[in-house]
């Protein structure tokens, strides 16, 4: 398995983390006023999450321009997502995770 | 995958309202889903605003701002300089410009296209059953030519068979 994330402002993917939620985007500093939330700009490839029952694959928390190439991502046999896109929210205000690219050869699924 | 929207985050906006901007419901690009192995598609929730492509090359929920279409590159230019404010030019060689095609059996099969001999437009019947009609006449408000006939009380109603009462 070859796995590959290029740091640009942060990351919390690691190769060993592929059993559990993976968390591409944590904006936690409940400090800033506002900002977008980071974990952007990473590169993923070839990775394989493979996961316990009802989880979720990542959690994309704001994330934003990440690409995930040639994932391999199936939640065995529970109902949770490859991968959740969920909006950070801090203070009142909304931040999306926006402009996400998944490229999924071999298939991902649910 | 799930796109969050207004399901989980009620206050975030619309995408199509805000695009990237902050407080936008999330955005994003899947491409080559695999149509077996049951995978699904990818959740969309109310706001959200994913695009996804599968491994046959067909696409979902893609938006295309302003594009030209054609039967062959210098016919789709040509239709591009004609765009004065319109949202899509068509081009098309042989009259043949727009066909709508419904589910019946056999298909029903109706043209909307210019006549390329005398620059008529034309709503032709190709396939299937059918006739043209004008269901919002029926409702009060009557097709209405260069010559408009005065019907603010609704009182002009089509007879059926192509004439007015």
């Amino acid at each position: 398995m070859r796995f590959v994330v290029q740091r640009h402002q942060s990351q919390l993917l690691r190769s060993g983390d592929r059993h559990r939620w993976n968390r591409l985007a944590a904006w936690l500093d409940n400090t800033l006023p506002n900002g977008g939330c980071n974990a952007s700009l990473n590169y993923i490839h070839s990775n394989a999450f493979f996961l316990q029952p009802s989880d979720t694959g990542i959690l994309c928390d704001g994330c934003d321009n990440n690409w995930i190439e040639h994932a391999s991502i199936f939640s065995g046999a529970g109902t949770g997502h490859s991968i959740d896109f969920t909006i950070h929210s801090n203070a009142g205000l909304t931040y999306p995770a926006n402009s996400n690219h998944v490229k999924t050869s071999p298939p991902a699924t649910r | 995958m799930i796109f969050r929207g207004q399901t989980t985050f009620p206050s975030c906006m619309d995408y199509g309202t805000v695009g990237l901007a902050s407080n936008a419901c999330t955005f994003g690009i899947v491409e080559d889903l695999d149509q077996g192995n049951s995978t699904p598609v990818p959740v969309r929730e109310t706001g959200a605003c994913v695009t996804y492509t599968y491994t046959d090359g067909f696409s979902y929920y893609t938006f295309q701002i302003l594009p030209t279409m054609g039967d062959y590159h210098g016919g789709a230019f040509a239709a591009d300089a004609q765009r004065g404010s319109s949202t899509l030019p068509i081009q098309n060689s042989g009259s043949d410009h727009i066909r709508l095609i419904d589910q019946a059996s056999p298909q029903n099969v109706w043209g909307i296209n210019i006549n390329g001999t005398d620059g008529n437009l034309r709503l032709n019947h190709i396939a299937g059953n059918g006739s043209s009609t004008e269901t919002s006449v029926d409702r009060g408000r009557p097709h209405r030519g260069n010559r408009q006939l005065s019907d603010t009380a609704g009182e002009l109603r089509n007879r059926g068979d192509g004439r007015r009462q």
